[in-house]
C-alpha cells in the first residue's frame, strides 16, 4: 500500500507547489493577473481618446483666441479712430470759428481761454502762424514757442488736410503726445495757419484695460514707426521706445496687420493680433493712407491653452481614476471567483495526492462556474478515491491477516516436522530453523542463525558440504547432502538435506528452503539389513552346497545298496533305497526352493513389457507334450500385458500353473484359466484360475508364508516354498497376491501388478471386442 | 587307446567313491587321478610339490573340478591353469553340487569348457558322467598338435 518510491512522490508534491500561496509554476501571469491586465488594456483606448480630444480643445482655443484678439486689436483701433475724429471734428470746428480765420487772430486768446475748461483730455489746444510761431494756446507760452520743424505741421501746410503727428514730447506740456493739425484758411485756399490738437498718449490708452481678455492680455497702442504710445501689459511699458518682441517688430517693420504668432521679449510663444488704424479723411468716409497707428492685442499660447491642458489634465486623472477602481475590482473579483476557489482546488488535490481526506469544497458565490464544475468534479474523484482506498486498506487488512495466519500455519507445520526446516537468505545465511534443529542441537534459534551450523558440523563433513553448497548456490540448483551434526549431548547425528533456491521473477534466487532429516537410524538398520543380507547369502551359499552334497551321498550310496543285495531280500532293500531316493529328492526340491526364494529378494529388477499370457501358453504347452497323463483343458486370454521382470514374472507364472497343475492331479478334467479381472491405468490384476482341490478360505492368509502347505505332503508334490515365491515376485514388483478358493471346487489367484501405459506400449488390438478370447482347447493325453 | 589320465579333483569322500564309481561302470579304459584339494590338483597339472619331475606335457584329457575345495578352491585352480600355456587348452568341466548362478558365470568368465550340476540321484548322476565322457572324449575333438 504504501509501497509508491519517494522519488515519486517528491515529483508530485514539487509539481502541485512548495508553496500554499503560490499555487502553479512560479513564473508567468495568474489568473488575477491577467483580469488586470484586461482591465489596463480596456481603458488605454480612453486615454488616448481624452489626449486627441485634448489636441482638438487647443485648436479650438487657439482659433477662438485669434477671433478674440483680432475683436479686441479692432475695438482698440475703433477706439483710436474716433479719438483721431473728435479731434478732427474740433480742429474743424476751430478752423472754421471766426476768431481763428480773421487776421491777426486778435480775439484767439479769448478764444482758447474758452476752450480750455470745455476739452480737458487735450493737453493743448492752439493755432500756429504760417512761419510756425504759435499764436495762440490753451496752454502758457504762445508767442514764444515755433513748431515749425513738426512734421504734422508741415504736411498741413503743403497738403492742406487732416495730419497727425508721430510720437513726440510737447514743447509747452513737456508730455508725450501725439499733435493733430489742420490748416487755416482765410478764404478758399489762403492758408493762414495751423490749427493743432495735442493728445497725450497716456489717454489715449486710457480704455485699454476693458479690452484685457485675461490677466495675461497685453494691450498696446503704436505709431506708424512701431513706437510704443500706449498699453496695458504686465511689464513696464516702455512708451516712446520699439517694442522688445522681434516678432511683432518684424511685423511692424513689413506693415503686416492680423494674426502672427511668434516668440515675445522674453522667448514665450505669444499670440499677435494687430490692427491698423488709418487717419479719418476730412469728411466722413473710409479711411486712407498709411495706417498711422496699430493696435496690438496679444496673450501668451499659455494662456490660451491652459483650459485646455487643464481639461486633459483632468480627464487623464478621471481615466485613472477609474482604471484604478478596475483593476481593484477585477483585483477583488478574480481573487473571490478564480483564484481562491483554484486556490482551494489546488489544495484538495494536494491533500488527495497526500492521501489526506477531503470533504466537500466550499465555493465562493462568485466563484466561476467552471471552477465551480471541476470543485464538484475533485469531489467526486476525492469520494471514489477514498472509497477505493478503503477498498484496498481492507484487502490489504485481510491479506495481512491470511498472511499472518499462513505464516502461523508455517510456523506451527516447521515446528511439529520432526525433520530439521530451515531457510537462509539469498547469499546463504541461515534466517530461519524450526524446533526440530534446536531439539537437536540445543540453545535457542536466535543462536543459530548466520554461519553457526558449521561449528556443530563434524569436522571431515565440513568441507564436502560447504564445496555441495557452494556449488548449487552458484547453480542455483537443489542442494543435496549427507553430513553429521553433534547433537547438544555429544552424540554425532546424520542427517540427510535436500535444500532448492525459491527464486524471484527476475531469476535471481530470494530465499532457499531446506530440510534435514535425521537418517541415523535409517542408516543403522540399512547396515544391518546390509549385513543380514550379506549373512544370508552366505547362507544359502552353503546350504546349496553343503546340504545338498551329504544327500548326493545318501542317494548314490542307497541306490548302490540296492544293488548289491540280491533275490527277495534285494527287493525289499531295494524298496528302502527308493524310499531313501524320494525323501532325499524332496530335500534337494526344497533346498533348491528356499534358494529361489533368497535370490529373488535381492535379485535386481529390471522393468520391461511382458506378456503374462505368452509365458503361460508356452509353458502349458510344454507341460502338455511332457506327456504327464493328465487331461488338463485350458484356456489364457488376450492382452495380459505387464510391467515387470520377464525372469521374476516367469517365474511367478510357472509357479502358479504347475501350482493349479499340481492339485489338479485327482481330479478327472481340470481346467485352468488364466485372464484380468479388472484394469486400470497404471494397475492390471491377472488372475490364475483352476478346478482343482481348492483350498478352506479360512487359511488364505496362511497361503503364502513359506513351509505353509495345506494339503498333506503326500496328496501332492510340493515344498510349501512355492506360493511364498510367487508373494515375493508381486511384492517385489510393488503389487499385491491374493487367492480365493473352495475346498473341491478350485482356487484362484490374483496378481496385481502394474499395467502397461499407453505411452510405453499399444494394448492388443483385440482387448476391445473379445478381451476374452476361447483358445482352441488343447487335451493332455 | 590314449592313455590320457582323466583328472577328478574333489575333496568329499563319498562323492569321490560315488563318481569313482559312476566312471567305473562306464568301462573307460583312461587313467583316472584323483587329487584331493586345489594344491595337489596343481601340483599335478603343473609337475610341483608331490608330482615334481613328471612330464607335464602329458596332460590329462578331461578335468572334473569342484569348485568348494579345501586350500585352493576349484575356481583359483581353473584361473591358475587358464594362466600356464602348459595347461591352458586343457578341457575342465565344473562339476559341483552348487547351483549358484554366480559360481556358473565365474567358472565361464575364468575359463570352464562346460559347467554341470551333480544331481542328488546317483543314476541320473552316472547317466551324465556317461554322456559327458562320451562327448569330450569322443564327439570332442581335441586341440591337434599334442
Amino acid at each position: 500500500m504504501q509501497d509508491s518510491s519517494p522519488a515519486l512522490m517528491d515529483e508530485s508534491r514539487r509539481a502541485l507547489s512548495p508553496d500554499d500561496s503560490h499555487p502553479g509554476p512560479a513564473a508567468g501571469l495568474g489568473l488575477r493577473g491577467w483580469a488586470v491586465v484586461l482591465v489596463l488594456l480596456a481603458t488605454l483606448p480612453l486615454l488616448f481618446m481624452a489626449v486627441l480630444s485634448a489636441r482638438d480643445a487647443e485648436k479650438e482655443a487657439i482659433r477662438r483666441a485669434h477671433a478674440q484678439l483680432m475683436d479686441a486689436a479692432s475695438l482698440a483701433a475703433d477706439t483710436q479712430l474716433r479719438i483721431m475724429e473728435s479731434a478732427r471734428d474740433l480742429l474743424i470746428v476751430m478752423t472754421h470759428s471766426p476768431q481763428l480765420t480773421e487776421p491777426g487772430w486778435p480775439r484767439c486768446a479769448q478764444y482758447f481761454a474758452q476752450l480750455r475748461d470745455r476739452f480737458p483730455d487735450y493737453s493743448n489746444l492752439g493755432v500756429a502762424a504760417a512761419d510756425g510761431r504759435v499764436v495762440c494756446s490753451v496752454r502758457q507760452g504762445a508767442g514764444v514757442v515755433n513748431i515749425g520743424d513738426r512734421e504734422f505741421f508741415i504736411e498741413a501746410l503743403r497738403h492742406g488736410g487732416f495730419t497727425v503727428s508721430p510720437y513726440v514730447i510737447g514743447r509747452l506740456s513737456g508730455l508725450p503726445i501725439i499733435t493733430f493739425g489742420l490748416p487755416v484758411k482765410a478764404g478758399a485756399d489762403d492758408v493762414v495757419g495751423v490749427a493743432f490738437a495735442s493728445y497725450p498718449v497716456a489717454v489715449m490708452g486710457r480704455n485699454f484695460d476693458q479690452l484685457a481678455l485675461s490677466g495675461d492680455t497685453e494691450v498696446m497702442l503704436l505709431d506708424g514707426r512701431g513706437t510704443i504710445l500706449a498699453g496695458r501689459t504686465g511689464k513696464p511699458l516702455g512708451v516712446g521706445e520699439q517694442p522688445r518682441s522681434p516678432t511683432l517688430v518684424q511685423a511692424l517693420a513689413g506693415r503686416r496687420t492680423g494674426v502672427v504668432e511668434g516668440l515675445d521679449s522674453i522667448g514665450q510663444l505669444r499670440i499677435y493680433a494687430i490692427a491698423p488704424v488709418r487717419k479719418p479723411r476730412l469728411q466722413d468716409g473710409p479711411q486712407a493712407g498709411d495706417p498711422v497707428f496699430f493696435t496690438v492685442v496679444s496673450m501668451s499660447h499659455e494662456t490660451v491653452l491652459a483650459p485646455a491642458h487643464r481639461t486633459l489634465r483632468e480627464r487623464i486623472l478621471a481615466v485613472l481614476l477609474g482604471m484604478l477602481a478596475g483593476v481593484a475590482i477585477a483585483w477583488w473579483l478574480g481573487s473571490r471567483a478564480v483564484v481562491e476557489p483554484a486556490l482551494r482546488i489546488a489544495r484538495a488535490t494536494r491533500r488527495i495526492g497526500q492521501g489526506e481526506p477531503v470533504g466537500a469544497l466550499r465555493m465562493a458565490p462568485f466563484a466561476a462556474r467552471e471552477l465551480v464544475t471541476i470543485a464538484r468534479d475533485v469531489e467526486d474523484m476525492a469520494r471514489v478515491l477514498r472509497g477505493r482506498q478503503q477498498d484496498l486498506e481492507r484487502q490489504v487488512e485481510e491479506r495481512t491477516a491470511e498472511l499472518s495466519r499462513q505464516r502461523a500455519r508455517f510456523q506451527t507445520l516447521a515446528d511439529q516436522a520432526p525433520q530439521i526446516v530451515w531457510n537462509t537468505d539469498a547469499d546463504g545465511h541461515v534466517v530461519y530453523v524450526n524446533r526440530a534443529w534446536t531439539d537437536l542441537v540445543g540453545g535457542s534459534a536466535e543462536q543459530w542463525m548466520g554461519d553457526r551450523w558449521t561449528q556443530v558440523i563434524h569436522p571431515d563433513d565440513l568441507e564436502p558440504t560447504l564445496a555441495r553448497w557452494r556449488q548449487a548456490r552458484a547453480a542455483r540448483a537443489t542442494f543435496e547432502d549427507t553430513r553429521r551434526f553433534r547433537s547438544h549431548d555429544g552424540q554425532w547425528h546424520t542427517m540427510q538435506c535436500r535444500a532448492a533456491p525459491v527464486l524471484r521473477a527476475d531469476g535471481t534466487v530470494d530465499f532457499w528452503v531446506g530440510v534435514d532429516a535425521d537418517v541415523t537410524r535409517m542408516e543403522r538398520i540399512q547396515q544391518a539389513l546390509k549385513r543380514s543380507n550379506e549373512e544370508l547369502e552366505a547362507f544359502s551359499y552353503s546350504i546349496s552346497h553343503d546340504l545338498r552334497t551329504p544327500l548326493s551321498a545318501i542317494n548314490g550310496f542307497a541306490q548302490l545298496l540296492g544293488r548289491q543285495v540280491p533275490g527277495d531280500a534285494g527287493e525289499r532293500v531295494r524298496h528302502y533305497a527308493a524310499r531313501i531316493d524320494a525323501g532325499v529328492r524332496q530335500m534337494a526340491e526344497l533346498i533348491d526352493d528356499l534358494l529361489l526364494l533368497a535370490r529373488i529378494s535381492r535379485a535386481p529388477i529390471e522393468f520391461t513389457q511382458v506378456d503374462l499370457g505368452d509365458i503361460a501358453r508356452h509353458w502349458l504347452r510344454a507341460m502338455a507334450q511332457t506327456g504327464r497323463a493328465r487331461p488338463v483343458k485350458w484356456r489364457v486370454d488376450d492382452g495380459l500385458l505387464v510391467r515387470g521382470d520377464e525372469r521374476l514374472l516367469r517365474m511367478l507364472i510357472e509357479n502358479l500353473l504347475s501350482n493349479a497343475w499340481k492339485f489338479s492331479t485327482r481330479e478327472a478334467g481340470v481346467d485352468i484359466h488364466v485372464g484380468c479381472s479388472q484394469r486400470q491405468d497404471d494397475w492390471i490384476v491377472i488372475f490364475v484360475r483352476d478346478s482343482g482341490i481348492g483350498f478352506d478360505m479360512a487359511y488364505a492368509d496362511k497361503l503364502f508364508g513359506a513351509f505353509q502347505q495345506l494339503q498333506p505332503a503326500r496328496e501332492s508334490a510340493g515344498s510349501g516354498v512355492g506360493l511364498a515365491t510367487v508373494r515375493r515376485i508381486v511384492q517385489r514388483h510393488g503389487g499385491t497376491v491374493w487367492a480365493e478358493g473352495v475346498p473341491g471346487q478350485g482356487a484362484c489367484f490374483y496378481l496385481r501388478l502394474p499395467a502397461v501405459t499407453h505411452g510405453v506400449a499399444a494394448p492388443p488390438a483385440t482387448a476391445g471386442d473379445s478381451s476374452v478370447n476361447d483358445h482352441p482347447q488343447e487335451l493332455a493325453q | 587307446m590314449d592313455s590320457k589320465p582323466i583328472l577328478v579333483v574333489e575333496d568329499n569322500p563319498d562323492h569321490l567313491e560315488l563318481t569313482l564309481l559312476a566312471l567305473e561302470q562306464q568301462g573307460i579304459a583312461n587313467e583316472i587321478t584323483v587329487a584331493r584339494d586345489g594344491v595337489e590338483a596343481l601340483d599335478f597339472l603343473l609337475g610341483q610339490g608331490a608330482h615334481a619331475g613328471r612330464d607335464t606335457r602329458r596332460q590329462p584329457v578331461l578335468v572334473l573340478l569342484d569348485i568348494k575345495l579345501p586350500r585352493l578352491s576349484g575356481l583359483d585352480v581353473l584361473k591358475r591353469m587358464r594362466e600356464d600355456p602348459r595347461t591352458e587348452l586343457v578341457p575342465v568341466v565344473m562339476l559341483t553340487s552348487s547351483g549358484q548362478e554366480e559360481d556358473i558365470a565365474a567358472s565361464y568368465r575364468t575359463g570352464a569348457n562346460s559347467f554341470v550340476r551333480k544331481p542328488v540321484d546317483f543314476t541320473e548322476f552316472s547317466e551324465k558322467l556317461r554322456q559327458m565322457q562320451l562327448y569330450w572324449l569322443l564327439v570332442n575333438e581335441p586341440m591337434p598338435g599334442r
